[in-house]
């Protein structure tokens, strides 16, 4: 079967900031950060943490109550993202006429419905309760965001959820658009959603001691990529989405086209669970620009994984300087990170539509909050305020995971 | 009638299980008289549902007021954790409002004896 193109015909988000997705890529341009200091009412100990919560987003206004009523927040963010990237495609919500038995979505979430869960843990161990409600399953369950999507849009072929930790959605992006360019789907909605604001899971985060402090003066720029003062990452919740379809398809019915996909690569440092390696990610780089029939050169963005982790940073950028060599110390680079927070299994959803917005727009967003850069991340070119008008080819979009799972997705300008 | 409310146990700061909202603010977590069960379904589809509580009639459907096996399933826990009671499980699942009312009278009236 000849391979098709895929084109990216609708993107949607639930935005930290509370605007559409214009603003977001907006805000984003300016630096903006959409970090607040997160302080909750738990026990035993409250969260008191640098936290990216979607506090405009109304899940019984965005979705009705009976359907919101259905899920955890995990798929609520995840169905109103797919219902704005659906609206953005100009695909109607009710199939007009056309089968869609081979559409299909691949969604990503490293924690699925753990709040649905966790409230019943609170109330079997807290409250003493002796039974949980019945719809504890549907709500708590992985594949709930994939499963609502697929209801809601009509799409009958296969409908699947990627745990991959923090590269959750870039290989569910990676998943679908293998599956749009073969030509097993006309149309895969992807993308991802998470809540990491569940008690057991952030506390669990801090004890790694990976999670940057903040109070709240300091909160908004406590996500540093890069930075010689990074002090670690900042967990967010959120939902992103993206719908990729044949090329062929999309031009047909007069879709307007964001962007094109064109590459995906995935390995395993197999090495150790939480240290990564350069050589896993240099290979997953690589297996990426082949996939794409790009060369180094043609890649004149990279949105990185870029979490300021210690030790993750020097090793992105030492995989980077490996690819790319004497072209790394021009190749602008940005970790949005340090804006939108790390959204586990939504982050590189939300990176992959920004990585879009860029090659559409030809605008670079800023790493912010990047001041004196670590000398162990250097070699370079780091994008520390937007450059506005640049003339961009193709893109990639790294993502890292815990489990040394690595997954690198290439996108390419339509115009260009 | 306004009937007069009586609160049940409900613990202090207890939330529902399901959307979280304090249970001792719900209606439905209200001793009600038998004569209210009516009010007690209305609050609750409304409360999870959105419905109007002037479509809630004894001769309308569940299913068309948007109860679905699932929200049935829940409506049927909630009862019980109400009313203290297992429903068996060969009970004869109501298809009306109409149907659930005399579903509930009969659980207050076994529990009240």
């Amino acid at each position: 079967m000849s391979q098709r193109r895929v084109a990216i015909t609708g993107l949607g988000l639930v935005s930290p900031y509370g605007g559409d997705l214009a603003d977001f890529f907006r805000r984003l341009c300016a630096g903006q950060s959409a970090v607040r200091y997160l302080l909750t009412d738990d026990l035993p100990r409250p969260l008191s943490i640098p936290f990216v919560s979607c506090p405009d987003f109304d899940p019984d206004a965005a979705l009705g109550k009976p359907l919101a009523s259905m899920m955890d927040r995990f798929a609520q963010l995840g169905m109103a993202a797919a219902f704005a990237a659906w609206d953005d495609s100009g695909l109607p919500r009710q199939a007009d006429g056309e089968s869609r038995d081979r559409w299909g979505v691949a969604w990503g979430t490293a924690l699925g419905g753990t709040l649905a869960y966790e409230k019943g843990y609170r109330e079997l161990w807290q409250k003493g309760r002796e039974r949980l409600s019945p719809l504890s399953v549907v709500l708590g369950m992985n594949n709930a965001a994939n499963a609502h999507i697929s209801i809601q849009l009509g799409l009958g072929g296969v409908s699947m959820s990627h745990t991959v930790a923090c590269a959750s959605s870039a290989i569910a992006i990676g998943e679908a658009f293998r599956r749009v360019r073969s030509g097993e789907a006309t149309v895969m909605l992807t993308g991802g959603s998470d809540v990491p604001q569940a008690y057991g899971v952030a506390r669990a985060w801090e004890a790694l001691r990976v999670m940057a402090p903040g109070d709240a003066d300091t909160s908004a720029a406590a996500c540093r990529p890069f930075s010689a003062e990074r002090r670690g990452l900042v967990l967010g919740e959120g939902g992103a989405a993206l719908v990729l379809e044949d090329w062929a398809h999309a031009v047909a019915r007069g879709a307007r086209i964001h962007g094109e996909i064109v590459g995906y690569g995935t390995t395993c440092d197999h090495h150790h669970l939480v240290r990564p390696e350069a050589d896993g990610q240099i290979r997953a780089i690589r297996l990426t620009l082949a996939d794409a029939g790009l060369s180094a050169g043609d890649i004149d963005y990279v949105n990185a994984h870029g979490t300021a982790t210690a030790e993750g940073d020097p090793v992105e950028v030492a995989a980077l300087k490996a690819v790319f060599g004497e072209r790394a110390a021009s190749l602008p680079v940005s970790a949005t990170k340090s804006m939108h927070g790390h959204l586990l299994g939504g982050s590189a959803a939300i990176e992959a539509i920004v990585s879009v917005l860029a090659l559409r727009d030809g605008i670079i967003p800023p790493t912010a909050h990047l001041g004196a850069i670590d000398p162990a991340c250097t070699g370079v070119d780091h994008v520390t305020t937007a450059r506005h008008g640049q003339p961009l080819r193709a893109a990639l979009s790294n993502s890292f995971a815990f489990g040394g799972s690595n997954a690198v997705l290439a996108f390419r300008a339509v115009d260009l | 009638m306004v009937a007069k409310h009586q609160q049940s146990q409900v613990a202090a700061g207890e939330a529902c299980h399901l959307c979280g909202k304090p249970l001792e603010n719900m209606a439905f977590r209200l001793k009600l008289p038998a004569m209210e069960s009516i009010g007690l379904i209305r609050d609750f589809l409304q409360d999870r549902l959105g419905v109007e509580p002037g479509n809630v009639v004894p001769g309308a459907l569940l299913a068309e007021l948007g109860v679905d096996s699932l929200m049935m399933l829940e409506l049927m826990f909630e009862f019980e954790d109400r009313f203290g009671v297992k429903l068996s499980s060969d009970l004869k699942t109501p298809r009306t409002v109409g149907e659930m009312v005399s579903l509930m009278d009969g659980l207050i009236t076994s529990q009240k004896s």
